[in-house]
């Protein structure tokens, strides 16, 4: 049976580490400053890089889809509803068939938009996990 | 400058636990100082375990590195050396497995002499690098995983893949040739042999 103090005086031993000089202790944490500045570095770089792929993709299929076009013509098409609403007779384009919210729907490209958005947001998750492990 | 240079000083008077808080909100510093600290104890632990010095080097900055990502995951339990040790001890097992694609408890074809670069020791003097070199490989793995690293017997068997009775008799035996050198050589008291 081996004596429980000579373990721990193994273990202490292990714990002390043999001298390997003042200058090579602080160039060690030096080399170990660097790699973490690169590795910084290139993490800022890769999401600013992704952000900002995903961010010209989005404006590129807002662009696409007509949406800043539909937005401007809300006020002009509001205002057409009210007169009408405060018609006694209103137009028949009016009533509650003939209305449809079908502009409002979302267009193939804006899901194209979406999606590629959604692969760039799963793409940072699966790298920031595997970072992690 | 100066203002580097007195928290500089400030961390080095700083306890480990202390230091890892720090590091944990940010302060790299206050990591560089742990790295500076216990930078030579993993080293030696990579060594003892088989590495040659620039894989040593290298693996001992990767477990750094590794430490810095999950620093908020140290608590303090054990102390911070032998935390990092820890990691460094699996990194090297990962780097083993995946480049030789051998088992890590067979011997090599030639027995690796322990090499430090400031190799200034007394001639004769006998210390734990010279005595764990009278160990087999897998003895020196075994005991160096166990009480270099921290690894219950469990858990080396896991990281070695090896059966725990295989295990826990390499260390046994390791245990009696190192006690028997050590004691020789007054490095360890007889009290404890």
């Amino acid at each position: 049976m081996i004596n429980l103090d000579f373990e721990h005086e193994l273990d202490r031993m292990f714990a002390e580490a043999p001298s390997l000089g003042h200058v090579d202790d602080d160039a060690f944490a030096a080399a170990v400053n660097r790699r973490l500045d690169r590795a910084s570095a290139i993490r800022t770089a890769l999401i600013g890089g992704l952000g900002l792929v995903g961010g010209v993709i989005a404006v590129g299929q807002i662009a696409a889809s007509g949406l800043v076009g539909r937005v401007a013509t809300l006020p002009a098409l509001s205002n057409q509803l009210v007169s009408a609403a405060l018609n006694p007779r209103p137009p028949a384009w009016l009533s509650p068939a003939s209305l449809s919210f079908d502009a409002a729907a979302p267009g193939g490209a804006f899901l194209w938009g979406a999606g590629a958005m959604a692969l760039i947001a799963v793409g940072l998750a699966t790298w920031r996990a595997l970072d992690d492990i | 400058m100066r203002g580097s240079l007195f928290r500089a000083a400030s961390h080095a008077a700083r306890h480990d636990v202390d230091l890892a808080a720090l590091s944990a909100a940010g302060e790299r510093a206050a990591f560089g100082e742990l790295a500076r600290r216990h930078g030579g104890g993993v080293r030696a632990l990579l060594r003892r375990l088989g590495a040659d010095p620039a894989l040593a080097d290298d693996l001992a900055q990767d477990a750094f590195l590794a430490a810095y990502q999950q620093i908020e995951a140290f608590r303090g339990e054990v102390s911070f050396g032998a935390w990092v040790r820890r990691i460094a001890a699996r990194l090297y097992l990962k780097r083993r497995r995946r480049d030789a694609r051998t088992d890590l408890m067979a011997e090599p074809p030639e027995p690796r002499a322990l090499v430090f670069d400031g190799d200034a020791r007394p001639i004769g003097h006998m210390d734990l690098d010279q005595a764990l070199a009278s160990l087999s490989r897998p003895e020196r793995l075994c005991v160096s995983l166990c009480h270099g690293a921290g690894l219950s017997h469990a858990e080396a068997a896991e990281a070695l893949n090896a059966p725990l009775g295989t295990v826990k008799s390499h260390v046994k035996r390791g245990l009696e040739k190192l006690r028997a050198r050590l004691v020789d050589t007054g490095l360890a008291s007889e009290r404890t042999g």
